[in-house]
């Protein structure tokens, strides 16, 4: 199970893109209230493997913002979105990102996966507000983030996009293969057994 | 405002701004409780909830205004009261509506203050969170209501209503979780006379679920289809969920991820808006807080945070707070059994990603099964005690001799267990078993077939009331159809050992004559009604609170099939609840309902419940139980693992047995 | 190879051996033993928890083997308690599911483990199990029905490598399960054998060597090795 964490400026079109990748309609009825709306996507092909994916899209709104760090943690990947028609949801990706590591505080900052999405490409040139060289300079200073440019509405690129998402937080989340561990016995004449009633 | 009126769109400060404490009085009419209906509830739910107790369809208003976009949670809150508890906080949105209104606005909100009042009458037709309580004002009954409730040192300050950081949208919550959780479009008929059970499951929008593998798995006959029947009826009206931090699925009871996925995250938001972050100051705040509880209509959800886990207990079948918690507290147990908190706490640290299902191990399986166990009704995680098996104190002395002469240096405990029941148990002076252990072990050999093969299994197993840091291992072997063997040790590498000791206690069996009498009480189950000299009780539950321990009688003949051993286990669940109702002085509750009478009672040294035909009279009933009381005092010895003087050593003490005869007790 | 041949005045000298099945979750471990000890097989077995132990006779021309049986538990959280089991195993059987790649590679690890860590004389086989779902070039079968990911080749190729005896089973239709065990009991050298055999009739303490028939339950008239 791979938990994605959709950030972005309202509008942008996380949920349209979250839809369009799931093949689900849904109704945003939680975003408002308590600031994150859920997706899950099954049998996700990953070379050899099937993974599932609990897609997390929350809300920008300042009052959720304490939230986040409830949000996003143990996310094993963020998806950045901006609107290539808005420069001014591009400028925010930057505080998006810091957001999210300051929140998640991952193990490991330096290589957590992002993924960045400039949605709406749908949309005809001319009102287009960032250069895709733009925005390619920005994912490469910020550690080589792979970068996709989709329209959610002409699902255009959507599935490729989500496919080096699952790919990258599949890494995130490949643990070790973790066995129990049994060489700490119980000494039964230090380990007391623990008082007080259980009923 | 004297009137509910339709929610206004508030900006989000407002929303926040709001508070309980200085909501006035509403008064809950037709069309605010329309408009609750779009956002809340299905019909069925409205019409459960307008008289819980008996579906009676509630008058719709024909047209009704469309919803506002910003659901006003706090309006909603007062048009339905939602009532959630939070551990620091008190009870919150305690409004009850006066008695003019229809009973939908006021029932569920009356849950604490009414299991007073209705335990005190004579007929609970309903749930606890039924009657209708007079006109008060809000902050009367708010008070009472929160007194009630209320886990911690009483606050003067009432708290918000929905607490005012990531204010959980009850709506959806239970539009969707209410109706998710009805796998099958098709109606289920149901012969359950049962007012708390909703039995018309027709709704054409129900989704259903596609991997509900009990359906999958059930095969052809009789027997087969009526616990797939079973099943099936209750995952409509039971839900568990563990979940980690960050809101990844660890278990739950039915549903396929897609669906659970969406509402395990969606509990960990509501949990997380409730929490605060240790690690960061805020500074007012000073405790951090967790969402325990909260109800909505008939449905009540439990939840218990143990980092870092989370556990969810949803149930429709009007069970209360108390006894989610138990369950949960089971359920939790049985996860630590299989991985430690050691183990589980050390996994996630620095690795909140982490899928723990991976680790689980075919612990799944011991999760399932209690899960269905607990939704069907177990007396013994009801009473949170431990059933034994009655035998004559001179063939219970034999047994343990023979345990006691078998034993080996590595042996910690030794049990003899048929069908759920203790036989015999041997400990060491200074440890005792406790039942919550015992339960987790009990439910691993009777409620899977993973050991009935009569092979010999060397198992760790962490039994968390002991010790939950680390590993015991057991021995296990049923050397009977439905009788086992069990040799714990704290040396892992003592299976040989104990094998020998399996032998030799096995020989001494022999030779004390031991397996006879066991032979007989797992055949004969247990006693029933008739041979204690109360024909007239159908079944009776004793639980003896010194020796954490109870007696029931067979279920046959009066309850002779699932159907009706269930119907059983829900009174018995009523019953103890109005007993247990914190802040009450119930001692005593008659209750008529459907076929039955019964009878509950409950001192510091026992609890009892009588069940008998809806035509017996109180006296009789009365009279019933006192026999039973009496009868269970004479029989002690034989009914209950303890020295066979009635007990005076709580579980509190730490001795689960009181004394054991000294034979049993080893040093 | 048959009981019959030999000749019935001597007894013929018995010992154990102890055996150990490793191998990933759910590749058929219970199922061969189920089927060797009892000639039974289950669908839907439950999973293994930890380890279950059965004995199991097996009559040779020279001598009675008694095989001392640990079916291990293949969920990755038991997996530290595996040398508990194998140390001192005279045999292991590493099992493998033919219609899953993954099963294999778990496979190899076991093997490099037991190299590493088990008795040096330990012998291994290399199961390869589920034969039943896969159809071998059968005339007119359905090439869809068959659902072999591992061919025989890897298999055996990896089994040469390191010198592992191999076989491809069917739990499910018992197919070759007998001749696994018999292989390996016809491979334990001689004064391996014998060595164990003495040391147990000393009564090695702890070993809960008897020499002695096990209670009904744990075996089945020796029904289930019709050697």
């Amino acid at each position: 199970m791979l938990k994605v964490i959709i950030l972005g400026d309202s509008g942008v079109g996380k949920t349209s893109l979250m839809q369009q990748y799931v093949s689900k309609k849904f109704s945003n009825q939680y975003k408002a209230t308590i600031g994150a709306d859920f997706l899950t996507k099954q049998d996700v092909r990953v070379d050899d493997r099937n993974v599932t994916m609990q897609l997390w899209d929350t809300a920008g709104q300042e009052r959720f913002q304490s939230l986040g760090v409830a949000f996003y943690r143990g996310a094993d990947c963020c998806v950045l979105v901006y609107d290539v028609n808005n420069a001014k949801s591009f400028e925010a990706l930057d505080s998006w990102r810091d957001e999210f590591l300051i929140q998640a505080s991952p193990r490991d900052p330096e290589s957590f996966p992002f993924v960045v999405l400039g949605n709406k490409i749908d949309v005809e040139e001319s009102k287009r507000a960032v250069s895709q060289k733009r925005a390619l300079a920005f994912c490469q200073a910020k550690g080589n983030i792979p970068y996709f440019e989709t329209s959610a509405k002409e699902a255009i690129n959507v599935d490729q996009a989500f496919e080096v998402i699952a790919r990258n937080a599949l890494v995130q989340e490949e643990s070790e293969e973790y066995s129990s561990d049994f060489s700490d016995p119980i000494n039964i004449h230090l380990d007391n057994d623990r008082g007080g009633c259980c009923s | 405002m004297a009137v509910f009126s339709p929610p206004q769109v508030l900006d989000d400060r407002q929303q926040l701004a709001v508070t309980a404490a200085t909501e006035p009085p509403v008064l809950v009419n037709e069309a605010s409780l329309a408009v609750v209906d779009d956002y809340i509830l299905s019909q069925e739910s409205i019409e459960q909830f307008s008289r819980p107790g008996s579906p009676v369809p509630l008058e719709r208003t024909a047209t009704l205004p469309p919803p506002q976009i910003a659901p006003d949670l706090v309006g909603l809150s007062k048009a339905f009261p939602i009532r959630l508890q939070s551990r620091a906080t008190t009870a919150l949105s305690s409004y009850s509506a006066p008695s003019n209104a229809t009973s939908a606005g006021s029932a569920p909100n009356s849950v604490a203050s009414t299991a007073t009042n209705s335990a005190l009458s004579t007929a609970v037709s309903t749930s606890p969170a039924s009657s209708v309580s007079s006109a008060p004002t809000v902050n009367t009954d708010s008070k009472k209501s929160l007194k009630l409730i209320s886990k911690t040192k009483s606050r003067s300050r009432i708290p918000p209503a929905i607490s005012s950081v990531g204010s959980p949208d009850i709506k959806s919550l239970l539009g969707k979780i209410l109706k998710n959780y009805d796998p099958f479009g098709r109606p289920y008929t149901s012969t359950y006379n049962n007012a708390f059970i909703d039995a018309d499951m027709d709704d054409d929008s129900i989704t259903v679920f596609d991997d509900y593998s009990v359906d999958a798995e059930s095969t052809g006959g009789d027997q087969d289809d009526e616990d797939g029947e079973m099943d099936r009826f209750l995952a409509q009206k039971k839900q568990y969920f563990i979940l980690s931090f960050a809101g990844k699925p660890i278990f739950s009871m039915h549903g396929s991820d897609d669906l659970i996925s969406a509402h395990m995250g969606i509990i960990q938001a509501l949990a997380a808006g409730f929490e605060q972050p240790s690690e960061e100051n805020f500074a007012t705040e000073t405790v951090p807080d967790q969402l325990r509880f909260f109800t909505a209509g008939t449905t009540t959800f439990a939840v218990s945070v143990e980092d870092p886990l989370i556990l969810v207990a949803i149930s429709k079948l009007g069970e209360t707070e108390g006894q989610l918690r138990t369950q949960l507290d089971a359920l939790h147990t049985q996860l630590l059994s299989a991985l430690t908190k050691a183990q589980i706490v050390k996994v996630f640290k620095g690795r909140t990603n982490f899928d723990l299902r991976k680790l689980l191990g075919g612990a799944e399986t011991f999760l399932r099964a209690l899960t269905r166990e607990m939704a069907f009704g177990s007396p013994a995680i009801l009473l949170n005690a431990i059933e034994c098996v009655r035998l004559r104190n001179s063939v219970r002395d034999r047994i343990n001799l023979a345990l006691l002469k078998g034993r080996t240096a590595s042996l910690l405990y030794g049990l003899v267990v048929a069908d759920g029941r203790l036989v015999s148990v041997i400990r060491p002076k200074k440890h005792s078993l406790h039942p919550p252990d015992l339960q987790v072990i009990f439910s691993m050999l009777f409620h899977n077939n993973t050991f009935h093969d009569g092979r010999e299994h060397w198992i760790p197993i962490c039994l968390p009331k002991f010790n939950n840091r680390g590993f015991l291992h057991a021995y296990i072997v049923f050397f009977r159809p439905k009788v086992a063997l069990v040799l714990i040790s704290a040396n892992k590498d003592s299976f040989y050992e104990l094998r020998k000791s399996k032998e030799d206690i096995l020989e001494n069996f022999e030779q004390e004559n031991c397996f006879a009498p066991i032979d007989l009480a797992v055949k004969l189950v247990r006693y029933r009604t008739a041979d204690i000299g109360v024909p007239a009780i159908q079944h009776f539950l004793y639980k003896s609170r010194g020796n954490v321990q109870f007696t029931m009688p067979n279920f046959e003949p009066h309850f002779p099939d699932r159907k009706s051993q269930h119907e059983l286990m829900l009174l018995y669940r009523r019953l103890h609840a109005a007993i247990h109702t914190r802040h009450t002085h119930l001692k005593v509750l008659y209750v008529s309902r459907g076929n039955w009478v019964a009878l509950a009672w409950a001192t510091h040294s026992f609890e009892v419940y009588c069940v008998a035909g809806a035509a017996t009279s109180k006296a009789t009933l009365a009279q019933g139980m006192d026999t039973i009381i009496a009868w269970v005092k004479r029989e002690e010895s034989r009914l209950f693992i303890s020295n066979g003087a009635v007990s005076g050593l709580s579980f509190s003490t730490k001795e689960f047995f009181s004394s054991l005869t000294s034979l049993a007790i080893y040093t | 190879m048959s009981a019959m041949d030999s000749a019935p005045s001597a007894p013929k000298p018995s010992a154990s051996v102890k055996l150990v099945l490793l191998g990933e979750a759910a590749v058929g471990k219970s199922s061969l033993v189920l089927r060797f000890v009892s000639n039974d097989f289950q669908e839907n077995k439950e999973p293994t928890i930890g380890a279950a132990f059965l004995t199991q006779k097996c009559s040779l021309p020279t001598r009675t083997i008694k095989f001392e049986i640990w079916d291990t538990a293949g969920q990755e959280r038991f997996a530290s308690l595996a040398p508990m089991y194998y140390r001192n195993a005279q045999a292991a059987l590493v099992v493998y599911d033919l219609t899953k790649p993954t099963s294999l590679i778990k496979a190899r690890h076991w093997v490099s483990e037991l190299h590493a860590q088990a008795s040096p004389k330990i012998v291994i086989a290399l199961v390869g199990n589920k034969l039943d779902l896969c159809n071998d070039g059968s005339e007119g079968e359905d090439a869809e029905d068959d659902r072999r990911k591992v061919s025989t080749e890897e298999g055996k190729k990896f089994a040469e490598e390191e010198g592992l005896l191999f076989f491809e089973t069917s739990a499910k239709t018992a197919a070759n399960v007998e001749e696994v065990f018999l292989s390996i009991a016809a491979k334990i050298p001689e004064e391996l054998v014998n060595k164990r055999a003495a040391g147990a009739r000393a009564g090695r303490a702890g070993a809960g060597e008897r020499g002695v028939d096990l209670e009904a339950n744990n075996e089945n008239g020796a029904q289930g090795c019709a050697c």
